[in-house]
């Protein structure tokens, strides 16, 4: 009787996995679409929330591109991996959806640490890669010139010359700077930069040294600052460390004439600041609140997919990152990479962001969309683009107002 | 002499340390009494951090009310942790116990990562922000708060431990449980307690933790480094120790981040500098342990 049993337990198995290989045949067939992979990082707590905004974005495209009915007569297959914030799993993640997933497409990225050590890596395959993220040229000067390689963050450059070309606004002068930065090729490279920038100006800087990314703890650091009584605190950092900076510096009553930092839009800055997180200023690529057109009907949809969100400007980054691949599809006819990137080439896209064209950078890049940076300020709660002028819906406050009196 | 920045420095130190002494309390008592090093010890100050967030958000419970409801809640969350994962291993090799205590840690920490994001999560209150100034120096509202329950948490503990009855059954067993329950002492049930009361610790240094800083999945994992660097410090199972063993933590980092050139970058690889630095010179701790 046993033996019966088991033999007839054996043969079940046996049945159920000759049909799940035909189930799995069929779907395979069936299952013709154009494949784009997305590496994020969705779960170190830094990164973590401009990854889910990129996730977000990406999805309101897929959306549409899936709805109008795909491209090529195909739909279109999003697979998002995860890169934890660790550069091994980065690598390993961009290396499966190459060569498993076979995408004909490699989307997404953000951390300049992460995108270096998996650029290295991919690079022998020659993938045709529309990045995202990454600011550090570092990443520039080593694959810019790769004629495969896209990018549409700009570059830390971008970002410092923007930083000293608004303190030349500001009057009175400020002539004092602390600089204080992450320690991973994001923070290092812009404070290159930023110091060289600034010192060939004339600006002074008191304070200039590292800190690890999500420490607990800011306030020796603070206090050090505090100690060298810059007009100007300038701090490159991941989102958890600007909520504490701000904290702790209230807490220890730490005074500059301004606060001054990189990407304060995120979504969680007002819910984990409130009113301490005022006057802050920052350099960035774009806020919901900018005058375009485009931005205004995208926000609307924005609206209707996420109700009662606020979106930082890597939403609509991912967003025209996966519009703009499919539209040099449609564009290419192919999904054929010489011809993918032949098309790449030539695109002239009206995005959220404003128009994306793919132009040759400062220091080596070949494909560089984004370019232009703005300033902005919190002022009662809302953000306020204040430089350049051209852009600026507000009017900055400065100097900032002592804790106290606030 | 820069008078005020020393004394900010010192300020800032001490107040650190107690939010790292309410973490490492509970890690203390376990394995004072159970001999048994928890790896998910953070993760329980984790989830408290988390019980203090959603009691916030859902219920509006200000998190200073939410110290003793968390605790609670963490208390009834190590009871069965206990008795279905810590209870089976208590014989085994210590290399089995600390594979299990570090599984659960994994699973713990991804299991809020699915449940709760990545996200950081930071509660404000109206103060969040505010600060006394003493003189020259400022010290932050909450962070005094953290501080001096800490301080009452461990005062707390000991009376446990000397006055109470079921207090002196844990520091007996913990001295020889053979003896222990030849004596009458239901040993099951003082480990079961123990550990009970290590978790509510944890959860209510949790609620602090959420104040202090934000929550997010790893925040135990992060602590629990420095609380292990605390043991060390302090002597393995004393608690008293581990007071003593946070100042010392919390005023090196404090005074390295503010004077040592770059120290901003060294504050946070000094408590395992310091591991290192002790395990060679004096391997039972500073303070020695409560077995010596």
């Amino acid at each position: 009787m046993k033996k019966k049993g088991v033999r007839f337990i054996l043969g079940l198995f046996g049945i159920g996995l000759i049909l799940g290989g035909f189930l799995n045949g069929g779907s395979v067939m069936a299952q013709d679409t154009i494949k784009i992979g997305a590496v994020l990082p969705l779960s170190k707590a830094a990164f973590a929330q401009a990854g889910e905004e990129q996730r977000r974005g990406l999805l309101m495209a897929l959306e549409e591109i899936n709805q109008a009915g795909g491209v090529l007569g195909k739909k279109v297959e999003l697979i998002i991996e995860d890169d934890t914030g660790e550069p091994s799993v980065g690598i390993a993640a961009a290396e499966k959806l190459l060569t498993r997933d076979k995408v004909v497409a490699l989307i997404g990225g953000y951390s300049s640490t992460i995108t270096f050590a998996q650029l290295n890596a991919i690079q022998r395959l020659e993938p045709f890669v529309a990045w995202v993220g990454a600011s550090s040229t570092k990443v520039e000067h080593e694959f810019g010139p790769k004629r495969w390689f896209f990018h549409y963050h700009p570059w830390d450059y971008h970002r410092q010359s923007t930083i000293r070309d608004f303190l030349l606004t500001i009057s009175p002068r400020p002539k004092t700077i602390a600089v204080a930065y992450e320690d991973g090729i994001y923070g290092t490279t812009s404070r290159d930069y930023v110091v060289k920038y600034l010192k060939e100006k004339g600006f002074e800087i008191v304070f200039d040294e590292r800190f690890k990314s999500g420490s607990s703890d800011f306030t020796p650091m603070l206090t050090k600052i505090k100690k060298a009584n810059p007009d100007v605190i300038y701090w490159v950092a991941y989102a958890g460390d600007t909520t504490l900076i701000m904290k702790q510096s209230k807490e220890i009553d730490f005074n500059p004439k301004l606060f001054l930092s990189v990407a304060i839009n995120f979504p969680q800055y007002k819910d984990s600041l409130g009113a301490t997180g005022d006057y802050v200023g920052g350099v960035d690529v774009w806020i919901p609140g900018m005058k375009l057109q485009e931005t205004v009907k995208w926000m609307e949809k924005f609206k209707k997919a996420y109700p009662g969100r606020t979106p930082e400007y890597w939403v609509p980054l991912a967003y025209t990152n996966l519009l703009t691949v499919v539209d040099a599809i449609k564009r290419a006819g192919s999904t054929e990479k010489e011809k993918l990137i032949a098309a790449m080439e030539k695109t002239d896209y009206n995005s959220p962001l404003g128009k994306m064209t793919f132009k040759k950078s400062e220091e080596g890049g070949l494909h560089q969309a984004i370019d232009e940076q703005i300033i902005t300020q919190w002022q009662a709660g809302v953000s306020h683009v204040v430089y350049p002028a051209s852009k600026a819906t507000g009017k900055l406050i400065y100097p900032t107002p002592d804790w106290k009196n606030r | 002499m820069d008078w005020a920045s020393f004394l900010q420095s010192l300020a800032n130190g001490i107040l650190i340390a107690g939010l790292y002494a309410a973490v490492t309390l509970g890690l203390t008592l376990v394995l004072g009494v159970m001999g048994i090093v928890n790896f998910a010890h953070g993760e329980l100050v984790m989830l408290g951090a988390y019980s203090t967030f959603w009691l916030f958000t859902l219920l509006g419970i200000d998190p200073m009310l939410s110290i003793p409801m968390s605790g609670l809640i963490l208390f009834f969350i190590g009871l069965p942790i206990y008795r279905f994962t810590i209870r089976p291993i208590l014989k085994d090799p210590p290399l089995n116990q600390l594979l299990l205590t570090l599984g659960i840690s994994i699973f713990l920490q991804n299991l809020a990562m699915i449940l709760w994001k990545a996200d950081s999560r930071a509660v404000i209150t109206s103060y969040s922000g505010m600060s006394l100034h003493l003189g020259m120096v400022h010290v932050g509202l909450t962070r005094l708060v953290t501080f001096l329950i800490a301080v009452t948490l461990t005062i707390f503990l000991i009376l446990f431990l000397y006055k109470a009855r079921p207090g002196r059954a844990m520091r007996a067993v913990s001295e020889n449980n053979t003896a222990s329950w030849l004596i009458g002492i239901n040993v099951q049930k003082t480990y079961l307690l123990a550990f009970g009361v290590a978790s509510g610790l944890a959860g209510a240094s949790g609620a602090l933790v959420s104040t202090i800083m934000y929550t997010f999945p790893m925040v135990g994992f992060k602590l629990s480094l420095k609380a292990f660097c605390i043991l060390i410090l302090g002597g393995l199972g004393n608690i008293p120790g581990a007071l003593f063993g946070s100042l010392i933590l919390g005023l090196t980092e404090s005074f390295v981040g503010t004077y040592a050139p770059e120290g901003s970058g060294w504050a946070e690889g000094i408590s395992f500098m310091l591991i290192m630095v002790i395990l060679i010179i004096k391997p039972t701790g500073l303070a020695g342990t409560r077995r010596e």
